[in-house]
């Protein structure tokens, strides 16, 4: 018995080696594949303000600051990309 | 009444009407005079440079403002158009310091607080832009701006329970703003909340089917939840729609690597 544990115990080490190797190429794709996955840009500055200053809403920069909607705080569209 | 919107309407920052200035022949007021309207033609002229986009001749306008000592809230505004002109010339510290500046005049001039945390992102100071983001969003919680800068600060700084916070706050109001819906799958990722990511990455491309990046994630997902043979369609489909050449050929190899 002892002979044959012998006798295949390098194979064995080997098959063991391998299987191990494909699982840690198929761990490292994963990770690789998530930590591509990059997060969106940031957003751009906003524009400058005029000797009129910031009359409450009429200044489109503040108005962007403090808005809750999207479109309104000129944030960026990733989709493209 | 009045009393109660005191605060709110100084801190609203209305500039007063213009007026005719009272006839004068005083010395020193006449210098006065002087210096105002020397300050509002720079402001204007400095604002016209900065919409051509001559930043340098737009940071030499502001800069002589401030020498003229303005009144609030000429000071804050001029500090905040140098500190716009000098982020676009690449002195990114100055204008750091001059955004700081028209925030500490003025607390509630949240445009300066947005580009103060943009001008840090573009330093790659996170913790400063995530000190300035935590200011602005504790001063105005619904701000867009706040949360999605917020949110991106904290997926890159490993705080992806404060992305998630922000990215669900920000899609509350915006659900259908897929860009913030892929930020909060990439949030869920990094929480191993798989099947929610999964979930976000289909409806960020339910709305926006040409979202390459957000194919490529949803590949990400469906490989790490062993469904290669979804996560190689996925990765064909990123490869197909996406602009950017890197982005197709990195996809191209993750398909083929499956």
């Amino acid at each position: 018995m002892p002979r044959v544990l012998a006798r295949f115990s390098i194979p064995l080490a080997v098959v063991v080696l391998i299987l191990g190797g494909v699982g840690l190429a198929r761990a490292s794709l994963d990770e690789l594949a998530v930590a591509q996955s990059l997060s969106s840009s940031p957003a751009a500055l906003l524009g400058p303000i005029n000797s009129l200053g910031r009359t409450g809403w009429d200044c489109t920069p503040e108005k962007a600051a403090r808005a809750a909607r999207v479109r309104e705080a000129e944030l960026p569209d990733d989709t493209s990309r | 009444m009045l009393i109660l919107l005191a605060p709110a309407a100084a801190g609203a920052q209305d500039y007063p009407q213009p007026r005719p200035q009272p006839r004068t022949t005083d010395a020193a007021a006449l210098l006065d005079v002087a210096r105002q309207r020397e300050i509002r033609e720079r402001i204007e002229l400095g604002f016209r440079e900065e919409l051509k986009g001559d930043w340098k001749r737009a940071a030499a306008e502001f800069g002589r403002v401030l020498t003229l000592d303005p009144k609030e809230p000429q000071g804050s505004t001029a500090r905040y158009d140098l500190g716009l002109a000098q982020a676009h010339l690449g002195q990114l510290d100055a204008a750091v310091a001059s955004f700081g500046a028209a925030i500490a005049l003025d607390p509630d001039f949240f445009a300066a607080r947005v580009d103060l945390i943009a001008v840090n992102l573009m330093r790659n100071d996170l913790a400063a832009a995530r000190r300035a983001a935590d200011d602005l969003l504790a001063r105005h919680p619904d701000s867009a701006r706040g949360l999605y800068e917020r949110g991106l600060i904290a997926l890159k700084s490993g705080d992806a329970a404060t992305a998630l916070h922000d990215f669900g706050a920000l899609l509350q109001a915006n659900p259908t703003y897929a860009t913030a819906r892929y930020d909060l799958a990439l949030a869920e990722m990094k929480l191993e909340r798989l099947a929610d990511a999964e979930r976000d990455l289909r409806a960020a491309l339910a709305i926006a089917p040409q979202f390459a990046r957000a194919r490529f994630a949803l590949g990400a997902v469906l490989l790490r939840t062993g469904q290669r043979d979804q996560a190689r369609l996925a990765f064909e489909a990123a490869a197909q729609s996406a602009q950017d050449p890197s982005l197709r050929e990195l996809a191209n190899s993750m398909r083929d690597s499956i």
